[in-house]
């Protein structure tokens, strides 16, 4: 009885802990929000930042959509030949990517890469006393450290989604044709009928709110990292399994609103 | 008549107290500083000295009492307020804390560029004179990583004196130099406060160092002052907290 009381009060525990961590990322979206329109973001950082996060993560993004279109075109494509209409690998290989893979692998991926990154290098710096340090020059550090962070994550995560997408579609169906002897002509005139230009959309935009999740829990758990370099440990694990269940929760709650949306 | 304008010291710590989790690390603090002057502080290592400075920057806020800077209540100010009270220091951060992303050169201007108000070219020549007066010459391409401890101190140092601040606190700056640099760097701190006016707080275990500097020390046991005077009386004093300190002897009234 009262190991059992012991671990709701736990669990009490840890979900108001929770709600409080998601209040502090709400308040430091509307931090970053505010300097966004208030100052011009440092133009040197920022570049750094697209570069690390946008074109730095390409190879790792074309690998995970090619190899996700690939074995989606595979792992069907037998079915649809016993059935007789292997041109419909097309179709699902391209929705398949474009509504769920797509954007929540390359998030993942991101959020693995890219968060656990900006956690650390945030971290550290806490711990170091960087971010003191800058705070007595009188540099606010959400404007310097957070901002062009979150303006990179945020932009260049569709980006890479509809390259993955692309790339996945390429893989997918040119392994279905090339690779599994489907007649390209069918498989393409198939995934044409069904692909509208709205599915790009709805993986870009599932991209960039994952990209500007990921960054924002990812910077919190950075600055606010106490205590060595157990400290940056901590905030890098959590930046990342955070952003991860972040990502996940949210594609759910996107995909229904989306669906909604496309009707 | 006395002015009042004279007597009111610049920075003062009005019975201020600290808890961290239930660590109460500050407890009752009370010390001034005058314009002008150098203050050491000196005590046991984990008695808040560190603390004290943040306290000063409002990098952290007591739970109690008054932080005053010229009359200003520093736990009371709101975030453009800090911003113009920071305007006023310098710090030299006890680990240095040099931006690692960046260049030495760069660390050194940083604090005047976030001024904003000098020329480039001018910037570039405050930060070779001041590189050259804590003994580093010729380095301000390199990345800190690639410095020695000692080094990265010296360039924190440059980096806390270079935008010419009005109070300059440095957190044990002679600390892992070896004794000849911790002279020079004990001359540059005399000097920066004869030439400039600045005022200085000064956190040091180094004694050598603290006589040298102080124009008042003052010494910190458990989050409060258990002893204050000129480096004269500091040394004469018959306290046997301060004697065991200063002499450095593990057995006496404070425990390890
Ligand atoms: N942000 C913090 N969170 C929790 N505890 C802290 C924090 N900052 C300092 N402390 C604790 O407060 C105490 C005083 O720390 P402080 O750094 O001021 O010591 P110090 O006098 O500067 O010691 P030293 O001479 O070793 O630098 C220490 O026990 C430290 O663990
Ligand atoms: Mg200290």
């Amino acid at each position: 009885m009262n190991f059992i009381i012991h671990n709701l009060n736990n669990l009490g525990l840890q979900i108001s802990d929770g709600i409080r961590e998601i209040g502090k990322v709400v308040m430091l979206l509307m931090e970053t929000i505010k300097w966004i329109l208030r100052v011009s973001p440092d133009r040197k950082n920022l570049v750094k930042q697209f570069y690390f996060v946008g074109v730095q993560s390409l190879p790792v993004v074309l690998v995970t959509g090619a190899f996700t279109g690939m074995v989606l075109a595979f792992s069907t494509y037998s079915e649809f030949q016993r059935l007789g209409v292997t041109s419909w690998v097309g179709p699902l290989v391209s929705k398949g990517l474009t509504q769920q893979l797509a954007p929540t692998l390359v998030g993942l991926m991101l959020a693995g890469r890219v968060g656990c990154a900006m956690a650390a290098e945030l971290g550290y710096m806490a711990v170091s006393e960087q971010i003191d340090a800058l705070k007595t020059m009188g540099v606010n550090p959400v404007k310097y450290l957070v901002v062009p962070r979150v303006i990179a994550f945020t932009a260049m995560t569709p980006l890479l989604t509809a390259f993955a997408m692309l790339i996945g579609i390429i893989g997918g169906l040119g392994l279905a044709v090339y690779g599994l002897g489907a007649e390209s002509h069918y498989i393409w005139t198939k995934t044409i009928d069904f692909m509208v230009g709205f599915d790009f959309v709805r993986g870009m935009i599932k991209g960039m709110v994952f990209g500007l999740s990921t960054a924002l829990i990812c910077c919190h758990k950075g600055i606010s990292a106490t205590g060595g370099a157990e400290g940056v440990g901590t905030a890098t694990t959590k930046g990342n399994v955070e952003s991860c269940i972040s990502i996940l929760a949210l594609n759910l709650f996107l995909t229904i609103i989306l669906g909604t949306i496309a009707g | 008549m006395e002015k009042a304008t004279n007597s009111h010291p610049l920075i003062s710590f009005e019975n201020v107290y600290k808890t961290f989790g239930n660590l109460k690390v500050l407890n009752g603090l009370n010390f001034t500083v005058n314009k002008g002057e150098t203050l050491v502080i000196i005590g046991q290592s984990g008695t808040g000295k560190s603390v004290t400075l943040r306290c000063l920057l409002g990098l952290i806020i007591p739970d109690k009492g008054k932080v005053l800077f010229q009359g200003n209540n520093i736990p009371d100010m709101n975030e453009q307020e800090l911003i113009n009270l920071r305007s006023n220091f310098g710090m030299l951060f006890q680990m240095a804390a040099l931006f690692d992303s960046m260049t030495v050169g760069e660390n050194v201007a940083f604090p005047i560029m976030a001024k904003g108000e000098k020329p480039l070219d001018e910037t570039n020549n405050i930060v070779t004179e001041t590189l050259r007066a804590v003994g580093l010459t010729g380095i301000e391409h390199k990345m800190p990583a690639e410095l020695s401890g000692g080094m990265k101190k010296r360039v924190g140092l440059a980096r806390a004196v270079a935008s010419n601040p009005n109070v300059i606190l440095y957190d044990e700056p002679t600390t892992g130099l070896d004794p000849i640099t911790a002279d020079a760097i004990n001359e540059l701190i005399i000097s920066t406060q004869k030439q400039m006016k600045t005022t200085s707080i000064v956190v040091t275990h180094d004694m050598t160092s603290a006589y040298k500097v102080a124009d008042r020390m003052i010494m910190l046991h458990q989050g409060v002052v258990v002893g204050s005077g000129t480096p004269d009386e500091i040394r004469n004093s018959d306290d046997p907290m301060i004697q065991q300190f200063i002499n450095g002897r593990a057995d006496g009234p404070i425990e390890i």
